[in-house]
């Protein structure tokens, strides 16, 4: 299994990564329907270090690399955590005699 | 399908926030009491998986492109508890970290691709299994269950904007099902292929079915 959890997670870093820099532009299908709508999106009501999976600090194509590498070990870790966390919680199962 | 700040009224965020809330925490107990040790690193490399799918658009027609939601491969893999879990982390870490999905619209959000992916894709599976054998319901669940996935999410994303105002009810209906019935097609073909493979590969990491 170990060896199973590395593949997806080299994958996933690889998808991110570089795949990413050949993902489509083009608006997402809400976002298609909000234009032809003329419905218009609020600003974000938080600042944020990756603004649109983009890390504007190192340019476009070395800022996306890092944000979608960031992204998804912090996904990774975070899973790990709340997982951790709810099995702390657990009480110990009795010990079966 | 990320409702953006600034769309939803209070009317409309307030009560998903909180039927999201319920949700995450009924999920939250039914995974502490079956969580086995060895699905832990696998539901964090599947929501690192996820986050990284999501990233990436495709076209699906003139100037319009979809991506993965992930909410069927999630749950065939780790059950539909855990599936809600791992995906509202996916969720929120693009809320919080790439501004991607407002703020105010997470419950909304985490309501339309979490609760509402994971729970019509465990009922396809359920209903498959009790016709079929476990690989050939995996499939049917990925294919189907990704399909009904991201359109009825969609739908209910659009009927959540329609009552806050902001999109009228038959263009935004017919444009929303019309475009995200063609990315669950997506969706569905590339969970079934990804199940395929993975169930192939490592058949142990699927849960074995509640009897």
């Amino acid at each position: 299994m170990r060896r199973f959890v590395l593949a997806v997670l080299l994958v996933s870093f690889i998808i991110a990564g570089v795949l990413y820099h050949f993902a489509s532009e083009s608006p997402d299908g809400l976002e298609t329907v909000m234009g032809e709508v003329g419905a218009e999106e609020g600003e974000p009501l938080a600042p944020s270090p990756f603004p649109d999976y983009e890390f504007p600090l190192l340019g476009t194509a070395l800022g996306k690399t890092v944000a979608g590498l960031a992204g998804t070990a912090l996904v990774f870790l975070l899973v790990l955590g709340l997982l951790r966390l709810l099995a702390r919680q657990r009480p110990e199962p009795s010990q079966p005699r | 399908m990320h409702i953006p700040d600034g769309m939803l009224t209070a009317q409309v965020w307030v009560p998903l926030a909180g039927a999201s809330a319920l949700a995450v925490g009924i999920a939250a107990s039914k995974v502490r009491q079956r969580l086995e040790e060895k699905q832990v690193p696998v539901a964090g490399v599947l929501g690192a998986f996820v986050f990284a799918a999501q990233m990436i658009n495709f076209p699906v027609a003139a100037g319009t492109s979809g991506h993965l939601v992930g909410a069927a491969l999630l749950t065939v893999l780790l059950g539909p508890w855990l599936a809600v879990l791992v995906m509202s982390c996916v969720l929120i870490a693009q809320c919080l970290v790439f501004q991607d999905g407002g703020l105010t619209a997470l419950g909304a959000n985490v309501f339309n691709m979490a609760v509402i992916g994971c729970a019509v894709t465990a009922v396809v599976h359920g209903a498959a299994q009790r016709v079929g054998g476990e690989r050939r319901s995996a499939l049917v669940a990925g294919a189907l269950g990704g399909w009904l996935a991201v359109l009825l999410g969609a739908v209910a994303c659009t009927f959540e904007l329609v009552a806050s105002g902001r999109f009228p009810l038959r263009q935004s209906l017919i444009a929303m099902a019309g475009v995200h019935a063609v990315i669950g097609i997506f969706e569905g073909a590339i969970t079934a292929i990804a199940l395929g493979y993975i169930l192939a590969v490592r058949p142990d990491v699927a849960p074995a079915p509640e009897r």
